[in-house]
């Protein structure tokens, strides 16, 4: 199946924004990197937004969107995803406002960590609505567990790459790399049981080559040096992502449906 | 009520009737197709060497997994007659119905930017007539109608077959395709197909 550049789009920047709120969250939690949660929200927030715009380029006519819309509760894969990044919008703007209120610590943690819920979520849920019993290479929990691992990392290695722009604390910075790491971790783990759930069928360059090695490997070697050479943070973010696209490619790439009988018809095979 | 295709294999020649039949009566924009055939085989060892074809459409499942996905119930399962449908007002075409069908039986119309498939031709059987494909097949092969109904023609050429030659292209779960192939054993063995 061809690359759906909107979705694919739509799936890396959302998960993206899921997982900066999640990293949002635990820095409330830790109470670190104060200097950076400003900032972080509203990339969050731009993040959701774009992502959501760029999906609207997959249907028909992008105004389409106030159908699926109106029909919010029908809890089809879309819908669910339309659900979860309106909560998080809303979610991230509260926070964003609170934030610029100087509310009280205690209330804007709460909203932090409801945030760090609903992000979770929202990472998830964009790979969730392909998993598919038509879809033999999409039709595992593997799938959608690959597409928070990776929002998680593609958000916690951004998270750490503010604090460092934004000079925080070493320690702080410390602290809050190791769940960086803790994230890209997950999801080598995530993204080896996909592939080892679908027989090994995704595309080796787009899949081995960039998503496990310079996604995954590369990713986890920045990480795990951002001690030593801070600036490798930025490394770390820009593997992340490629990593982060390259999933959503592979997934694509392998996405053959069950009996593609048109597709064969169409070029005359034969089954 | 299901009303289907009932489609005698024995029978079929491969010979595309049906398709050009379904683009004339349906108005099928150029390069799309509600059905096709797909030939399956040759297969074997000469002189013992055996083929078939498979006119493909959608196969009106009971569970269908494009009605799951639907985020606005554009795409729907009639449920007087069983026939799953596309209503294209409500079609925003996001495409999640062709990738949940297993058969890959729908297309993607970029003039009106909707999905559409196979309708059994409602605006024939409303009359009484049959589908187009069923009504131009040369070879006799296609039949409609309600399953559940004895009198029906998709019905009796069911009960004509063998139980050894009645079958349903293969299910990746639980869609239940309702559409039916007869295909006689000393003509070709069925193939699973995945």
């Amino acid at each position: 199946m061809a690359i759906q550049w909107p979705l694919l789009v739509f799936g890396l920047l959302a998960g993206c924004g899921g997982g900066m709120l999640a990293f949002i969250g635990l820095s409330e939690i830790f109470g670190v990197a104060k200097g950076s949660r400003l900032i972080a929200v509203i990339i969050a927030l731009v993040l959701l937004v774009v992502g959501g715009c760029a999906s609207v380029l997959h249907l028909g006519q992008p105004a389409n969107i106030m159908a699926a819309a109106a029909n919010i509760f029908s809890f089809s894969g879309i819908s669910v995803e339309l659900i979860f990044l309106g909560i998080n919008v809303i979610v991230a703007l509260v926070y964003l406002v609170m934030r610029k209120r100087e509310s009280s610590e205690g209330s804007i943690k709460v909203v932090a960590i409801i945030g760090m819920v609903t992000g979770i979520c929202m990472a998830f849920v964009v790979g969730n609505g392909y998993v598919m019993e038509s879809q033999r290479n999409w039709n595992t929990v593997a799938l959608p567990l690959s597409y928070l691992a990776s929002g998680l990392a593609m958000g916690g290695t951004l998270f750490v790459a503010l604090m460092v722009g934004k000079k925080e604390d070493v320690a702080e910075v410390k602290r809050m790399n190791v769940w960086a790491l803790a994230a890209l971790v997950l999801q080598a783990v995530m993204f080896l049981a996909y592939a080892v759930l679908t027989g090994f069928v995704l595309d080796v360059l787009v899949f081995w080559g960039c998503a496990i090695v310079i996604g995954t490997a590369a990713a986890i070697v920045c990480t795990a040096m951002v001690s030593k050479n801070p600036n490798l943070a930025y490394g770390a973010v820009a593997c992340s992502v490629v990593g982060g696209i390259a999933l959503r490619a592979a997934m694509w790439l392998a996405g053959s449906g069950f009996l593609a009988l048109f597709a064969v018809a169409a070029v005359r095979g034969v089954l | 009520m299901r009303n289907c295709l009932v489609i005698d294999l024995d029978r079929c020649s491969g010979c595309d009737t049906c398709v050009v039949a379904c683009k004339h009566e349906n108005n099928v924009d150029l390069g799309n197709y509600w059905n096709q055939v797909v030939a399956v085989g040759p297969s074997g060892t000469f002189p013992d060497i055996e083929q078939y074809w498979i006119p493909a459409q959608c196969q009106q499942c009971e569970n269908p997994q494009c009605v799951h996905v639907c985020p606005t119930g554009a795409s729907y399962r009639d449920s007087k007659t069983g026939v799953v449908l596309i209503d294209k007002s409500k079609c925003i075409g996001c495409q999640y119905c062709m990738m949940a069908c297993p058969y890959g039986v729908r297309t993607y119309n970029e003039t009106s930017h909707v999905v559409e498939k196979c309708t059994l031709c409602p605006q024939l059987t409303a009359n009484d007539e049959l589908p187009a494909c069923v009504h131009n097949c040369c070879t006799g092969a296609r039949f409609y109608g309600d399953i559940d109904d004895p009198t029906s023609d998709a019905a009796k050429a069911i009960a004509a077959a063998s139980a050894d030659s009645i079958h349903h292209l293969p299910d990746p779960g639980d869609s239940k395709p309702v559409t039916v192939y007869i295909l006689s054993p000393k003509v070709a063995a069925w193939k699973e197909l995945v």
